[in-house]
């Protein structure tokens, strides 16, 4: 039962913690064992994750393609959002950190505080290119040597275009 | 702290509208022997599963197609349908902005974890919630876990990136 406790004003409530309940010591696996089992599971769910991404790159596609021609409005800006949002999570925890900056890049060029009439197309496009190269080429962080030649493409179209 | 937790009778139910996600949750769940794992898309369907068969804990992203995920949280937080609004909830999202933060503890989170996601941080954050519960606090205009001690003190615990 939750003991309540009554203030001025409000309450304070201490509810039965179930977490504690359930959660024991007895058989619990260490971290690395976890790890471990987790580790054996990755090269799949890595495989699965990358045959996301291009419909991801299709849909994003569509929406810039929407936009350019004026008629995509903020849905098709909140739909880049979205994408970038979920490429940002993924990719640092499918090891692919560098897909995790383009996604984070996505979300900075459409961010809801940014009109649609002042969305940096041409910049958004290039993230769209970079993510198909750094897909091709299975590039998954910065250390990568194919990832030079994006990496100051990059850097020269945020401050050529921003 | 010992590093053996049992997590195997907990019961878990995951929020997230993308699919490589909840495959990668549902893994990193696995592997820490949760075998109790729900999954849904959106705030409508969580909150019948937890009607259904209320779960130990709600793990959540803020950000959905079509919900909003800080919604989600206030919902529970009222007891909408009559769920338990003490349900630890546990927000993993890409959306990391000092904001975001507060409004998810604002909200009525337990706790936020920012993606990307590792069974290290994910370990450790259930550890802090299992070793740490708040009370809550009802007043007007928030019911949540007591923000005075709010999504604190997990800094200096974590590892393995």
């Amino acid at each position: 039962m939750t003991r309540i406790d009554k203030m001025d004003g409000y309450e304070i409530h201490h509810p039965f913690s179930k977490l504690q309940a359930k959660v024991k010591r007895e058989g619990g696996l260490s971290l690395a064992e976890i790890e471990k089992r987790m580790s054996v599971r990755m090269a799949h769910l890595t495989e699965e994750f990358l045959a996301e991404i291009p419909p991801m790159i299709e849909t994003i596609e569509q929406m810039i393609g929407k936009l350019e021609k004026g008629d995509g409005g903020a849905e098709a800006q909140a739909e880049i959002f979205k994408q970038g949002h979920d490429l940002k999570g993924m990719g640092g925890s499918f090891d692919y950190p560098i897909m995790g900056t383009i996604g984070a890049s996505f979300c900075e060029l459409t961010h809801k505080t940014k009109d649609v009439s002042a969305l940096n197309l041409p910049l958004i496009r290039v993230n769209l290119d970079l993510l198909s190269y750094v897909l091709k080429f299975r590039i998954k962080n910065e250390s990568d040597p194919k990832a030079a030649p994006i990496i100051a493409a990059l850097a020269s179209a945020t401050t050529a275009k921003r | 702290m010992s590093e053996f937790y049992n997590f195997r009778n907990l019961g878990v139910l995951f929020v997230d509208d993308n699919k490589s996600m909840q495959m990668f949750m549902r893994s990193l769940l696995l592997s820490m022997n949760i075998v109790n794992i729900r999954a849904c898309n959106d705030a409508e369907a969580c909150l019948e599963m937890m009607v259904e068969e209320p779960p130990d804990i709600v793990i959540t992203d803020l950000l959905f197609r079509h919900c909003d995920g800080l919604d989600l949280i206030r919902r529970i937080r009222q007891a909408e349908d009559g769920v338990d609004r003490y349900t630890p909830i546990l927000v993993i999202t890409g959306q990391t902005n000092m904001s975001d933060v507060l409004a998810a503890r604002d909200a009525g989170a337990t706790e936020f974890l920012a993606k990307p996601v590792s069974v290290g941080s994910l370990h450790d954050r259930l550890v802090w919630m299992v070793e740490n519960p708040r009370p809550f606090i009802k007043a007007s205009g928030f019911v949540g876990p007591d923000r005075r001690r709010a999504m604190r003190g997990y800094e200096g615990m974590e590892r393995r990136k």
